[in-house]
Formats: C-alpha cells, structure tokens, sequence
C-alpha cells in the first residue's frame, strides 16, 4: 500500500505541474471556433498532449518491448487462458458495478460465468461459458456514474493510464479500493499481488490491443487526436451496453444532422 | 344505406391507401439490407485471397469502394466546416488524398481475412439512411458488431459510414482532420500537406 501510495502522490504531481504550466486558451475570435473548441472538451490539450508523449516513449522504451517479448514466448494458447483468468477475476468488481447500475440480468449472466469458467473452466483459465451463451461485458464504476447521469467533463491523458476524464478516473480508484483481491492482500500482507496483478494486466491488455495499436501508428496523421475519438465512442458504447440506437451516440447524431452538409446541391 | 356505403367505401380507402407509406420504407431497409449483403460477399470473394500482390488487393479495393461507397460525400463530411473554406483546387485534390488514404488504410486489411461469417441482423430506418446491423462471427470469440450507414443519392444505395462495436469510421476520421487543420491555424492546405506526406509514404 506505501509504494501504491507513493507512486500515485508521484503521478498525481506530475499531472499537476503540466496542467499548472500549461493550459491551452480557448479562440476568442471565431464563433465558430470557438463552439468547436468547447464541444471538443479537451481544455487540458497542450498538457494531455504532452503525457501523450511521455506515455509513447514509456510505451515504446518499455511496454511494447515486453509485450512483444510475450507475444513471441507464449503460444496463442497460453495468452488466451491469461487473459481468460484476469477476466474471470474482475468479475466481483464486475457484478457490483452491473447491481449498482440496476443491471440484475447482466449481474446474473456475470456471476453465472464465474461459476461456470472457475468450474469447468479450470479456475478460470478457460472459457467454456461463452459458447454456452453467457457472453462476457465489461463494467467499471466510470460507466456506473454515467448510468447515474454524471457527466464525463474534460479529456483527460493520464500518464501510463492512457485516456480517460474525471468520472472515468475517479471511477478507475473507487473499483480499486472495491476490489476483494486489495482487501485481502492487505490483510494477509500480500501488497505485491495487487502490483503484480496491474503488471499482467498492463501486457495482458497491450497484447489484446496490439492490432489496434499498429493500425493507428502507421495510419494516423494525429494519433492524439485519433486515441481521443475512439475513447470516447468505445465509452459511449459500453455504457450504452453495445445498445445499437442511433441516438444514445452522439457520434451517431451528429452525423445524421450534418448529413444536409454533405449534399453537394446545398450549396456547403 | 347511402351513408354507410359511403363510409365504409372511405374507411376501406384508408385502409387501402394507408399501408403505402409503411411500405415504402420497408423497401428501402430491405433494399438495403440486399445491398449491405451484396457488398459483403463481393468484398469477400474479391479481396480476401492470400496470394494477392497488396497492388492487386489495393486495386480491387478501390473499385469496390467507387463503387459502394459514398467517398465523395464521406470526404466532404469528414472535413466538415472546413470544406466551406477551402477552395475548389483544394477540394479536388483532398477528396483525390482522402480516396487514396481510404484504399492505403484499409485495402490490406482484408489480408488476415480468415473465414469470418457476416451475419445479418436487423435493418432500422433513421430519417434518410438505413442502418444495417450485422456480426462479425470470429469462431469460439465473441462476435464484433458491425453497423453499416446506407445512403441513397441518385438512385442507388451506397455506403455512408461503418460502425464498429460503436466506432464511427467517418466520426473518427472527421475528429482526426478537424484536430489537424485546427493546431495549424484552421489551414486546410496543411492538412493536405499531412495527406500528401501519409499516402505516399505507406506506398
């Protein structure tokens, strides 16, 4: 818990120093530009922008490395049955998150997926509920304050974090501090497993994410730009549940209104 | 008895006449849907082998994106307020990058096609364009929702956008230009600058 402390005090300053020292001004000038600015909600840019930079050159000095490393020492099959025993053990933090969204259908289909996948599924490491038909879903309490109408407020880059905003964030701690697995390695003096945990976890999800990586690193012109449109449509989506109305995404609304910009007889 | 034949001829008029309109935009979600499948097999049967040069596939690719894609209009939205201020040479030339940057992005993809099943769910109508809904099917893994935008310019249907698990490709386009043009002084030619720099040096 001292060196979880510590470190966090250590991230939480250095954020601080690079949002004090640099704030980006909005465009006074411009009506135009200036209501994109504020629906693009990213008054921290210049700041963002630099963790952004911190966070590439860890990820690439560091991250990617090891990752890379796993991907080529564990066959398809050893990968699949770690990241199948991480998610089997997010599932208490899961299921209070699908209660406190009022979600007893989805709580049921979690809890019914432990069962079966610590069972069968040898303590987790395979996944044989899937194929029964309990399909996996994320949830975290970022979604659950967003189920309970918080609104998101600014993007916000966190160091090694990755993107995120203020509810998101808070929500990240809260399911921290819920976690059964922190309470128990605090009370039977076992702190280095949470770290540990955090440590396969970190590979676990580069590993899941590689694809998507590479493609915005070879494709993006503004790869900034491009992590803070996919994050917030992927959050938008998981708080929707993957619901498919138009409405509920604001993506999706937009552009149904903007269509009238892209017929070329109007004249735009 | 006057009367009542004629209301029951008016009421037999509504009913005769009231579905039309219902009909009429089921047509077009399941013309859609028809296209949507179309589409589909061809990207599969053409695009997909893994001999292919990249050229072949790059070729091929953009033929089927001429042809079912909306690319002039997807460019002009993703350039969005923007597209007001450029000029007409720079318009040309972007929507010439943006075809390209298309077919660099995401021609190869279709390279590590490895007999995937796109199934076809449901088609919902939202004001002028139908949303195909449909899955990826990937074996034992959970599938991928894939949502496809249709549009209906001049007579035939074309595809407008793709949703991926809520992904727009056309929204995160667009945020990525309009970020581009804005950190350079809401300039356009910059941007075209970025897309000369990115679709020749994937080449």
């Amino acid at each position: 818990m001292n060196v979880v402390t510590k470190v966090l005090k250590l991230l939480i300053i250095t954020f601080s120093i690079s949002v004090i020292v640099s704030c980006a001004s909005p465009p006074s000038s411009d009506p135009e530009a200036l209501a994109e600015y504020q629906k693009l909600n990213d008054p921290f840019e210049t700041a963002n922008r630099g963790i952004f930079g911190f966070n590439q050159i860890l990820d690439k000095l560091i991250i990617k490395p090891v990752t890379t490393i796993y991907r080529t020492i564990a066959p398809d099959v050893v990968r699949e049955a770690i990241h199948n025993f991480l998610q089997n053990i997010k599932t208490p933090v899961i299921v209070a998150n699908d209660l406190l969204q009022g979600e007893g259908n989805r709580a049921g289909n979690t809890i019914a997926r432990f069962f079966i996948n610590s069972t069968w599924g040898l303590l987790g490491f395979m996944d044989p509920a899937t194929e029964m038909g309990f399909e996996q879903h994320e949830e975290d309490f970022g979604q659950t304050l967003a189920v309970w109408v918080v609104d998101e407020g600014p993007y916000l880059m966190l160091p090694v974090l990755g993107p995120s905003n203020p509810r998101d964030a808070i929500g990240k701690l809260v399911d921290w501090v819920i976690d059964p697995i922190h309470w128990w390695a605090a009370n039977t003096d076992n702190s280095e497993v949470p770290l540990i945990r955090t440590g396969v976890n970190g590979v676990d999800t580069r590993d899941q994410l590689w694809e998507v990586l590479e493609d915005i690193e070879k494709n993006s012109i503004d790869p900034y730009a491009s992590y803070r449109s996919l994050y917030r449509q992927r959050r938008a989506d998981d708080i929707n549940n993957g619901k498919r109305s138009g409405s509920a995404n604001p993506a999706l609304s937009d552009l149904d209104q903007d269509l009238e910009l892209a017929n070329p007889d109007s004249g735009n | 008895m006057k009367i009542a034949a004629v209301t029951l001829g008016a009421l037999a008029l509504c009913v005769l006449l009231a579905p039309t309109k219902q009909i009429k935009a089921d047509e077009f979600s399941d013309g859609a849907r028809k296209f949507i499948r179309s589409v589909a097999d061809q990207a599969i049967s053409q695009l997909t082998k893994k001999e292919m040069s990249s050229k072949e596939r790059e070729k091929k690719f953009r033929l089927i994106l001429k042809n079912y894609f909306d690319v002039a209009s997807i460019g002009k939205w993703a350039l969005g307020r923007y597209w007001r201020k450029a000029d007409n040479e720079e318009r040309k030339e972007y929507l010439i990058l943006f075809e390209n940057l298309i077919v660099t992005t995401y021609a190869n993809r279709f390279k590590n096609y490895s007999n995937e099943n796109i199934a076809i769910n449901k088609t919902v109508r939202r004001g002028k364009m139908a949303l195909v809904q449909s899955n990826l099917e990937r074996g034992g893994q959970k599938p991928i929702r894939v949502d496809w935008r249709v549009t209906f310019p001049d007579g035939q249907y074309k595809i407008f956008d793709i949703v991926v698990e809520g992904v727009s490709l056309v929204q995160t386009q667009r945020s990525e230009f309009s970020s581009v043009i804005r950190r350079n002084g809401g300039k356009v030619s910059d941007l075209i600058i970025a897309l000369r720099a990115k679709t020749t040096s994937s080449k």
